[in-house]
């Protein structure tokens, strides 16, 4: 009885190894360019989406001819635009910049992998003939 | 149709043939269902148990999560060494070459402590994608699985090649880590203690050493050593010890499938630990009469596994509320900026939108379907405001901190988005100022409104507008002022107000005409227990108790039944948070509030017994009969059926829409028919007085009636309570006696005819006065010289009963009020013994006075002889002899004691014509 279990379990233990260590490992490139990949890029699009919406720019350039406080003068109205136009600008730039953020995530998430290898093998090129 | 809907929901199970279901022939895996041994068929899937479930199995789950948390943890120190690292070489670099672009290409440097930096990189990628992963692969249960069809023709083992092929399902992968863990343990309890083959029983066992299932058990109110005693009798009963392995039974798997069905039936993710509890209790017979006997059924733990789950997906709500509101305006003024500040507005309202934002509104459960009522009535058509009608207490408000919500989180049709749901409190607009005043700030307050254009107001209580008028009454007052705006569409309104303000002061008002009415039911059964299970939390951290589900139930049942004038929730929010302190108060911290807690606090306020049963108390009512003879002498039937109606009203063993009994005494005057009702008074409600007497010769006018129900509206004592629902409102519990029923105005006795009937009488303010927990007694002296004449000619009760019955009370009373009694009892004149034993009786009260001061006393036979033939007269019965007693003892016994002449410890003996003898006692 007690023989059967410890072979079973080595059995079970190579499996482990073999099927579940060694072949995560070798899948893990694979996912991080495909699956990981689209996770990544679907979260980057609701990302910019959610942004969008709470800085409020879409909103914000179709008002961008409405008086602002309910100031319906035409001086009001002249104010407003400009005031508008300076707020959409900012507003613009910090979009461009979020996007600009998630963009280097993108780029990093793709490159750091490769880059790595290509620093290691260059490390290591030196450091066995210093 | 229960049946037939639990018909449907039954799994069709299939047995492997070659193993009957074991999974194993002599110690090997079945070749014919690869060790599977059982499935069960939905209708589309075959569901299996894929997990193997041995030791070598159980061993090498363990062994892998063990080398998979060490990989893990070595991973991530790996990691963080290689960052540090990092950051070591570059404030080295910058040391030698300052601050300059070059120290930022410190990563360029070639050397092996870089080397290592790169490795660790590496490996933190690695790590995430481990971490991603394992996200990905959490248990699911598909969508498709979660409605389960009926099997509609039967499934048989052959055909799986053919019929489940594609359709079969690993129902193991869906179980969290905790679930299968619980599987495991029992296993490895069944290996400790030899079982030889593991029933549900035993997983039931396991699950109990989890917190979660403990929680569970807690709030069933379930003692747990007593739990531990049913379920180690169980347990022997099958427990052999073997030296093979542990078989696992067919029910144990089943328990499994009834865990998944009941997950999927339930709209779960996965299946938890609280899923095999309902699991097992399905498919074990044993363990459900075991709960069954400690007052547990299949439906409260599922109730309870629902509270539990609600609680713990407080947290998720919370935090993706938190994300969504920050999407809406943090000021006065919309996003768009498009909006005009008010500042008039803010100083006397409240931004309720902003007060969600926060998350400082109490949160609404449920009232889906109002919501979207409202949501329809404000997005067009010609009346755009409503108002919700519903009385006080039955979450009015709340529901409107369920629209700030929606409002918060942008969550809200497109005319809502980025507007501002703002309270206007009719008090701060009103106090201090004269009502033109008043006017004047509502009319800038809805200019203000209008020129926002990003405000949908909210009045709690519209009706308080109503009746503000500047000159004399018809004259425009703000109500008016406020339709008007609400009219031109100017605001948008959501307003409250209850039925009998709303029919008063709005229906037919102006606001009538530019308000849609939303009906605002209050909650009942279900819906109310979760809506209290969501407030709970509040009380129990509060007070540092907790509640069993129990409670909560209880005090939904109990307010319903006996709070008329309070609604739910609110009325049982209130019981629970004032049992919670007293509880807290009397037990201590961490004690459990049960539903005789709950019970207790309803007692106290409507003064009815409603907690367990105690000792005493049990003691009182078994032998009611012998405490009432102790003060009543003869009619045994009517003493008997007094004291049952009282036991069966105590063990709730009546029909609860009824008074508790509704009893009609006959017979000549001085027999007991009084005396009966005040003994029942002073035994059971602990004073003769307790109880509410009205002699209806008082009542032959018809105009009495509003001295019952008190005076109707447009008399002149308008607001007059009446006396009978006056009292019966303030002690609902208690005796009513009607004494000489027969001379009441036939229209009040059909008063009585709905109170004996239903149970409840509306007095003349509109209130519903609740007569279920009443004792009602009416006497009458109708019949008299009948009942004296059959006497003499010796006929039985029942027979002068039934003659009189049908007969001569029917001068007196309509059939349909005799038949609404549940018992007429005839009292029958007393014979001369009976007057003897009351004769004693009342000389006890004398006795009773006399130890008072110290001094005995005792009556000779011949002088209680003597009482009888005095006190005895055959037309008023024993009416007389309190009289006499009075002029024969109680006078002499005066006199002497002022003179002097009796002292304290001497004894008074009563001798035949009313002779005193004095014994003196012994000098000391």
């Amino acid at each position: 009885m007690k023989q059967k279990v410890s072979q079973n379990l080595g059995y079970l233990t190579a499996k482990f190894i073999i099927v579940d260590v060694i072949g995560d490992i070798l899948y893990w490139p694979i996912w991080w360019y495909s699956r990981g990949l689209k996770k990544l890029v679907l979260y980057i699009y609701h990302e910019i989406v959610y942004f969008e919406s709470r800085i409020g720019l879409k909103m914000w350039l179709s008002n961008l001819f409405k008086p602002m406080y309910g100031q319906r003068d035409w001086q009001g109205r002249l104010i407003s635009f400009f005031m508008r136009f300076v707020v959409l600008i900012y507003k613009t730039i910090r979009f461009i910049l979020w996007i600009f953020l998630l963009f280097i995530i993108f780029f990093a998430w793709i490159l750091i992998i490769p880059f790595c290898v290509y620093q290691l093998i260059f490390n290591f090129w030196y450091f066995i003939v210093p | 149709m229960a049946d037939t809907e639990k018909q449907k929901n039954k799994l069709q199970y299939l047995l492997c043939p070659k193993c009957n279901g074991l999974g194993k022939i002599n110690g090997k895996d079945c070749f014919e269902c690869g060790g599977r041994g059982i499935g069960a068929w939905t209708g589309n899937y075959l569901l299996y148990w894929g997990k193997v479930i041995n030791e070598t199995h159980i061993l090498h789950r363990k062994f892998t999560d063990a080398v998979y948390d060490t990989l893990d943890f070595l991973l991530m120190i790996f990691g963080i060494t290689g960052i540090m690292i990092a950051f070591y070489i570059f404030t080295q670099t910058m040391e030698r070459q300052g601050t300059s672009f070059q120290s930022f290409l410190f990563w360029t440097e070639n050397s092996f402590r870089m080397f290592i930096v790169w490795i660790s990189l590496i490996t933190d990628t690695y790590l995430f994608y481990r971490f991603a992963r394992r996200m990905e692969k959490w248990p699911k249960i598909p969508n498709d699985m979660r409605i389960i069809p009926t099997p509609d023709k039967p499934f048989v083992w052959e055909n799986i090649r053919t019929e489940a092929s594609g359709r079969m399902f690993d129902i193991s992968g869906v179980f969290t880590l905790d679930a299968v863990r619980a599987i495991e343990k029992s296993y490895e309890l069944g290996k400790k203690y030899n079982y030889s083959a593991l029933n549900p029983i035993h997983l039931f066992i396991s699950l109990l050493t989890f917190p979660e299932i403990i929680n569970i058990i807690v709030r069933l109110g379930v003692p747990f050593d007593e739990l531990r005693t049913k379920l180690s009798h169980a347990i022997t009963d099958h427990s052999l010890p073997q030296e093979k392995d542990v078989m696992i039974t067919i029910d144990f798997y089943k328990a499994l499938f009834e865990s998944f069905v009941y997950a999927a039936s339930a709209k779960e993710r996965t299946v938890y630990l609280s899923d095999i509890l309902v699991g097992v209790i399905n498919s074990s017979e044993v363990l459900s009469e075991i709960l069954y006997d400690m007052k547990v059924d299949k439906n409260k733990i599922i109730n309870v596994s629902l509270w539990m789950r609600f609680q713990r997906d407080l947290t998720k709500r919370i935090y993706a509320t938190q994300k969504i509101t920050s999407l809406h305006s943090k000021s006065d003024v919309n996003k768009s900026m498009t909006a005009v500040a008010t500042p008039f507005l803010d100083s006397i309202s409240e931004d309720l939108t902003l007060y969600a934002r926060a998350r400082r509104l109490e949160p609404c459960i449920g009232r889906e379907g109002e919501i979207k009522e409202i949501f329809e009535i404000m997005s067009g058509g010609t009346r755009r405001s409503a108002v919700l009608v519903g009385f006080a207490g039955v979450g009015k408000e709340t529901l409107v901190n369920k629209i700030a919500y929606l409002m918060a989180s942008e969550n809200v049709p497109k005319f809502l988005s980025d507007k501002r749901l703002v309270n206007l409190s009719i008090p701060r607009l009103t106090s201090g100022t004269n009502p033109a005043e008043s006017e004047e700030k509502l009319l800038r307050l809805l200019n203000e409104v209008k020129r926002a254009g990003n405000i949908i107001l909210f009045i709690n209580n519209i009706h308080q507008l109503a009746g503000i008028s500047i000159g004399s009454s018809g004259s425009m007052d703000l109500a008016s002022v406020l339709s008007d705006a609400v009219a031109k569409k100017y605001v948008r309104l959501i307003a409250t107000s209850s039925p009998s303000d709303y029919t008063k002061y709005i229906e037919r008002g102006s606001l009538g005409q530019v308000f849609e009415k939303i009906d605002i039911k209050e909650v009942k059964g279900n819906e109310a227990i979760q809506i209290l299970e969501s407030k709970v939390g509040l009380f129990e951290a509060k007070n540092n108790v907790y509640f069993s589900y129990d409670a909560i139930a209880k005090s939904v049942e109990l307010t319903d039944r006996y709070f008329h004038e309070r609604y739910l929730p609110e009325k049982a929010i209130d019981v629970l948070d004032e049992t919670a302190s007293r509880v807290y108060g009397q037990k201590g911290k961490d004690a459990t509030v049960t539903e005789n807690d709950i019970a207790e606090t309803i007692s106290l306020k409507v003064k009815i017994p409603l907690s367990d049963i105690t000792e005493k108390e049990t003691e009182k009512l078994i032998h009611l009969e012998e405490k009432i003879h102790e003060r009543m002498i003869n009619q045994e039937e009517a003493v008997k059926m007094v004291s049952s109606a009282l036991r069966r009203a105590r063990a709730e063993m009546r029909d609860k829409s009824r008074p508790i009994v509704n009893l009609l005494f006959l017979g000549p005057t001085g027999v007991g028919k009084t005396q009966l009702a005040k003994t029942v008074a002073s035994i059971y409600f602990g004073d003769e007085h307790e109880m509410i007497r009205l002699d209806m010769s008082e009542y032959q006018e018809k105009s009495s009636i509003s001295r019952l129900i008190g005076a109707p509206p447009g008399s002149g004592d308008e607001g007059t309570s009446g006396y009978l629902t006056e009292n019966v409102r303030n002690h609902p519990f208690s005796l009513v006696l009607l004494d000489e029923i027969e001379k009441a105005h036939p229209e009040l006795l059909n008063i009585f005819l709905q109170v004996m009937d239903d149970g409840r009488l509306t007095d003349s303010q509109g209130r519903t006065i609740d007569f279920t927990n009443v004792i009602l007694i009416c006497t009458s002296n109708a019949c008299t010289s009948t009942i004296q004449k059959r006497v003499e000619q010796n006929y039985t009760a029942q027979q002068i009963k039934d003659e009189i019955v049908a007969g001569e009370l029917q001068q007196f009373f309509r059939p349909e009020f005799l038949n609404r009694y549940d018992g007429i009892v005839v009292f029958k004149p007393l014979s001369r013994e009976h007057i003897r034993q009351i004769a004693r009786v009342m000389l006890r009260d004398v006795e009773k006075n006399l130890e008072a001061k110290g001094i005995s006393f005792m009556a000779t036979d011949g002088a209680i002889d003597d009482l009888a033939d005095l006190g005895y007269d055959p037309k008023f019965g024993a009416r007389p002899m309190r009289r006499v007693i009075q002029d024969r003892v109680d006078d002499a016994v005066a006199t002497y004691i002022l003179e002097g002449k009796i002292q304290r410890r001497d004894k008074v003996v009563l001798d035949v014509g009313g002779k005193i003898d004095i014994i003196k006692s012994k000098k000391l």
